[in-house]
């Protein structure tokens, strides 16, 4: 079953990469321009007719978002994950908040999260779970939470601490010989 | 909708003539099961401070304090963990990862104080209500094994193989195998404090667990410039205090420096810029002994800028560490691999120098300084009646006569006395040219000062040990000798210390051989230095006392090695070797 | 605000109000920004956010193995799916083998999970229409469980029981035993629940022919669990995509076709039949051996790059965790898909319009809405 998925899709998407193929599992990564065709594709001719999830990896390094969007087969049960690499930069991701409308708080949460637009979303900006959030959108890896915790709420008092491997560093420096040894040159009377 | 759905919920109520389910707290005590994860408890003796438990804690909760009362020493830290209870989650990964197994919990969930920032304590340390509870969540190591993993086991020679030639025995890691191995480990660093050279063992398993080689012979050498030699034939006490070894086995710290540098055919070219002389200072330092003592500090020093003239009497470096560890152990034509590191950092080697007295004058008015690293010469006096007969032969000798190219002893029997390194040496070695081996010790096996796997492998190798047999005498035979013992049992010591043997009984047991070795530990033998400066400094049993900068007392004279007291193995002499530097540089400041 | 005129949210017709977040109607923290006509709900809007504490975000700063005290933080009354979910994930991308025997009790603490939920979930929906006895019959049968737990994990909540490769701990000496005690005791009592709330004409009332869900949302929406078996669907990752041992297991998929909040009910009480009938089929079948693969030095432990999503059935219906590693100490991604997502979004805004605002909080809690699946 799973094979005639990725049959299809292969004849349509011709520059499609396998990620993983599983019993009643598939995930495919296709190039950005045709990201929405082969969601809607899935939907419309191979039987993935609901969305599960919408996700986004930050891809820092390499300056790009990887979307996946996570489809289901009720009928086959069967798992269908389509990921495409779009620019980092002023992201922008065809919405399908018209097609499936659990998509609209997929990607309400995405735009609040990694900064993604989506759009074509009617709901679009409307605060989702952060209320008021002025710095950049969380999620992003250059996000610094420990830095931001700082920063808006204080430090913390910090606590007595000793880093054991450090710790017996300064030992070994400090005595100059081995540890427990006892060594060193008698005094002459 | 029925009548009846109007009647039955009422039914209900018959529910308050029957007993409540709730606990009547206080009146009725409600423990927490026997693997409850309530406060924590430590069995401070047990702890070795390592700090695992505040490393895998993601909340935060644990700090390694210092406590008053456990001092630092090989092998312990002397930190202790302070949990916050208000960060601690109780999800027990502390617990499961603890490499003693010392941290646990207890069924105590209640604790009442009016200062939240007192809910913090050390365990075992501070005392609570609950230290002495039994039930609460404990570590398992055997079904989950987080706190000490089992080594990767590498390949060895089978005894029946091996006894028949000198080839090595251990075989060594694969690639795959010394990375999966150095990623046991830890980063505790109590290796370090037992390391008499204090070498970056945490720093150099991660670079072989991260597949960067150069990088972890390149840390070898800050601090041993004998890597390939340490990593065979290394006493390795980091490995007796690694803290993967109480519940698991021990890092193999040794084999993998092995490893590292048997993953280059030249160590120089690896180090390349680092081991190049210094800048010259026009300093002169003379080195007397190429052992490892004296080759650790003329490789410093030439690293600083000293002009370093190494004097012994053999024909290469190494010394005794190298020429009488038999071939199976380190093989003999590694040395100019790590002779060329020498010769690269431009240490100048004046091999076949007998040292004798005029040596020492010349010395004392040639150079800025002396380091003087001979070892241990003379063989021990067994002070056994018959030891004077010609087939009772010094063990050491016959293991620095490079004994795998001499005479075979094939259907000889041959008896060696000792429980030491060179004892089981010096029988592996008989059992190689065919010989039958008997080792007379005079206490148990576990008090062997022998490294335990060499004695396990050479129980492997059908060598017959005879432990707690006292020595008589030895008798001359028409044939050969023959060895007179006691069997001995084992007293307490009423000084302390580890138990002494006493004869069993007056039964004299006897065994005829051909050979005899004695292989009972070494003595110095200091007539190479001059009455004069004999004077100068203290010596003890032969031994010259020094300072912790090894230095003699006398001039710029300093020792190390075996000819100071210690604990007469090769890491030991380096970390003298290292001492000595610094010592040195600071006197001719 | 837009400034077309809608006639949901007129000001000279409607009320405004907003529900929640503390009231105890809601589901958790979360609230219910509605309009009124009357008595009759006009539009209503699910705001989130009061429970968001970046868990998502915390799991790609802290090791594999310090997330699953963090990830069973997601779900108060059912922590194991949580661990369960991420450890699948983890042992996918990593390889791991799970000894047989930690599949069987896997599957015991999953199915004892989801017994506690649904009986504190079946009583909770009296609880919303005023039949506090329910609810607290609902909690107490749960707390047996909750003792179960404490005996097996050493805690009655987070239990951080499951971990990658396993379980961390075997089955205590007599533990079957006392499971089949407990399961007796709460058998034994659930006549008189069902007296209670089921056979309860108010309840009748109140929950037939409202909130009902059309099947044919299911597919568009997404709909997963108990919401989509009691509008005929036969969804259920333990029969769909078995994982662990449910293939070994004889069961048949609850499914009730009232589509209202009474099918729901009915659903999660013949749900805890089935828990009852699943538990006592593992502990008949336990086998023996070891119950965790070994797993390399937690602290050095680098999880071969890969993505996985993985996937197991929750008492409110299918749960995802999409797991990403770049191969590092530390995950690269961890999204976590609740099902309460669609349910209290989309759906519960859909399904409020027309309802009575009485029927709000009964609607509501019939969808088992959780706002930490949610704000992760």
């Amino acid at each position: 079953m799973i094979d005639k998925v990725m049959k299809d899709l292969e004849i349509r998407f011709p520059l499609l990469q396998l990620v993983r193929e599983q019993h009643n599992y598939l995930h495919v990564k296709v190039d950005k321009a045709s990201a929405i065709d082969a969601v809607l594709m899935a939907k419309t001719s191979l039987g993935f007719k609901t969305l599960q999830l919408i996700s986004t990896v930050d891809r820092l390094e390499e300056n790009r978002f990887q979307m996946t969007w996570i489809l289901e087969n009720y009928g086959t049960t069967s798992i269908l994950l389509i990921s495409a690499d779009f620019p980092r930069e002023d992201c922008i991701v065809p919405s399908l908040s018209d097609i499936w409308p659990a998509a609209s708080a997929f990607e309400r949460e995405i735009f609040e999260m990694f900064g993604v637009s989506f759009p074509g979303n009617p709901r679009e900006g409307e605060d989702f779970l952060l209320e008021g959030w002025k710095d950049i959108p969380p999620m992003r890896r250059d996000f610094d939470s420990e830095e931001y915790s700082m920063r808006v709420f204080g430090e913390r008092q910090p606590r007595e601490h000793t880093d054991p491997r450090q710790y017996i560093g300064d030992i070994v420096g400090e005595w100059n010989t081995p540890m427990g040894a006892k060594r060193a040159r008698k005094e002459k009377k | 909708m029925k009548f009846t759905d109007v009647i039955s919920p009422f039914l209900a109520w018959s529910r308050a003539a029957k007993k409540v389910d709730t606990i009547p707290y206080p009146t009725q005590k409600n423990p927490g099961a026997d693997r409850y994860r309530g406060f924590h408890i430590n069995d401070t003796t047990k702890c070795i401070g390592c700090g695992r438990c505040e490393v895998i804690c993601e909340n935060k909760a644990i700090d390694m304090i210092k406590v008053e009362g456990i001092e630092p020493t090989k092998g312990d830290s002397g930190l202790r963990p302070v949990v916050d209870y208000g960060r601690c989650c109780w999800c027990a990964l502390c617990i499961d990862v603890c490499s003693t197994g010392s941290l646990g919990f207890t069924n105590s969930y209640s604790w009442i104080t009016e200062n939240p920032d007192t809910c913090r304590y050390t365990p075992g340390i501070d005392k609570k209500g609950w230290d002495k509870e039994e039930k609460g969540y404990r570590q398992d190591n055997d079904v989950l094994g987080w706190a000490g993993s089992p080594r990767e086991q590498m390949e060895i020679e089978t005894p029946e193989k091996r006894i028949e030639n000198f080839e090595e025995v251990v075989k060594g890691y694969t690639v795959e195998q010394a990375m999966e191995e150095a990623s046991r480990c830890i980063e505790c660093g109590l290796c370090i404090s037992a390391c008499p050279a204090h070498m970056h063992i945490p720093d150099y398993l991660k670079a072989i667990a991260e597949g960067r080689f150069v990088d972890a012979v390149k840390l070898f050498y800050d601090n041993n410039p004998l890597p390939e030699m340490c990593g065979k034939v290394c006493t390795r006490q980091c490995e007796t205090v690694c803290a993967m070894g109480y519940q698991g086995e021990s890092i193999a710290i040794r084999w993998l420096k092995r490893f590292a540098c048997e993953q280059f055919d030249s160590l120089a070219d690896v180090l390349a810029l680092d081991a190049q002389p210094g800048e010259p200072n026009g300093k002169k330092v003379a080195v007397v002994g190429a052992g490892p003592s004296g080759l650790s500090a003329a490789y410093y020093l030439s690293k600083k800028g000293y002009e370093v003239h190494v004097f012994d009497r053999l024909d290469n470096g190494g010394g005794v560490s190298w020429n009488a560890i038999p071939e199976y152990r380190l093989p003999a034509n590694g040395i100019n691999k790590q002779m060329e590191v020498f010769e690269q950092a431009g240490v100048i080697f004046n091999f076949g120098r007998e040292v004798t007295l005029d040596l020492l004058t010349e010395l004392e008015s040639g150079f800025d300084a002396v380091y003087l690293a001979v070892g241990l010469q003379k063989p021990s006096d067994a002070r056994i009646e018959g030891e004077d007969i010609p087939e009772v032969r010094p063990a050491f000798d016959f293991l620095m006569s490079a004994p795998d190219k001499g005479e075979k002893l094939t259907g000889k029997k041959v008896i060696v006395i000792g429980g030491g390194n060179v004892a089981m040496d010096a029988a592996r070695t008989c059992v190689r040219l065919g010989a039958d081996v008997v080792l007379s010790y005079r206490r148990r096996v576990e008090d062997m000062p022998a490294d335990d796997e060499e004695i396990h492998e050479a129980m492997e190798e059908t060598i017959d040990f005879r432990p707690q047999t006292i020595p008589i005498r030895i008798e001359k035979t028409a044939s050969g000798i023959k060895y007179l013992y006691h069997e001995a049992e084992m007293v307490p010591n009423p000084k302390g210390g580890r138990p002494r043997p006493k004869p069993k009984d007056d039964v004299e047991h006897a065994i005829e051989a051909d050979i005899l070795f004695s292989a009972i530990g070494q003595s110095s033998d200091i007539e190479f230095i001059p009455e004069a400066m004999q004077k100068e400094m203290e010596i003890n049993w032969g031994r010259i006392i020094v300072d912790e900068n090894q230095y003699t007392g006398f001039k710029n004279f300093f020792a190390g090695g075996d000819i100071t007291p210690g604990e007469g193995d090769a890491i030991t002499a380096i970390a003298d070797g290292l001492r000595a530097v610094k010592g040195i540089i600071n006197r001719l400041k | 605000m837009s400034e077309i005129y809608d006639p949901a949210t007129d000001p000279k017709k409607t009320t405004h109000l907003f529900f929640g977040p503390q009231h105890p109607g809601v589901t958790g923290n979360m609230s219910i920004e509605m309009w009124f006509d009357g008595d009759q709900v006009t539009k209503a809007i699910t705001h989130v956010g009061y429970l968001h504490r970046g868990f998502e975000k915390l799991m790609e700063s802290r090791l594999w193995i310090q997330n699953f005290p963090l990830v069973c933080r997601i779900c108060v009354p059912e922590p194991d799916i949580n661990e369960e979910c991420y450890a699948l994930a983890i042992e996918e991308l990593a390889g791991i083998e799970v000894p047989e025997r930690a599949k069987w009790i896997r599957t015991l603490v999953l199915e004892l999970a989801r017994f506690a939920v649904n009986l504190m979930a079946f009583g909770g929906q009296a609880g919303t229409l005023g039949l506090g006895t329910g609810a607290m019959w609902g909690i107490t049968f749960r707390d047996f469980v909750l003792d179960l737990f404490e005996e097996l994990t050493g805690a009655r909540i987070y239990h951080i029981y499951i971990q990658p490769g396993g379980v961390r701990r075997d089955l205590p000496p007599g533990f079957e035993k006392r499971v089949e005690e407990v399961l007796s005791k709460i058998e034994e009592r659930l006549p008189e629940l069902d007296r209670l709330i089921l056979n309860n004409a108010v309840f009748k009332l109140r929950t037939k022919n409202i909130g009902v869900v059309n099947p044919e949302w299911i597919e568009e929406y997404g709909l997963v669990g108990p919401v989509a078996r009691g509008s005929g669907s036969v969804r259920d990752v333990r029969k769909d995509a078995p994982y662990e041992i449910y293939d070994k297991l004889d069961f048949d998929v609850v499914s009730e076709t009232g589509s209202d909040v009474y099918a729901r009910a009915n659903v999660r009480r013949r749900e805890i039949d089935l828990s009852m009938s699943l538990i006592r089929q593992i502990l008949s079948g336990m086998p023996t051996g070891p119950v965790a693969a070994k797993l390399p030095n937690l602290t050095e432990w680098r999880v071969p790059a890969g993505e996985f999503y993985s996937r197991v059935e929750s008492s409110r219906g299918e749960y995802g965790y999409y797991v990403v590693s770049d191969g590092s100490l530390k995950p690269r991604r961890v999204h976590v898909r609740g099902p309460s997502y669609v349910h209290a979004v989309p759906l519960l805004e859909r399904m409020l319009v027309g309802a009575n605002i009485a029927d709000v909080s009964n609607i509501m809690v019939s969808l088992t809405t959780c706002p930490p699946e949610i704000e992760r």
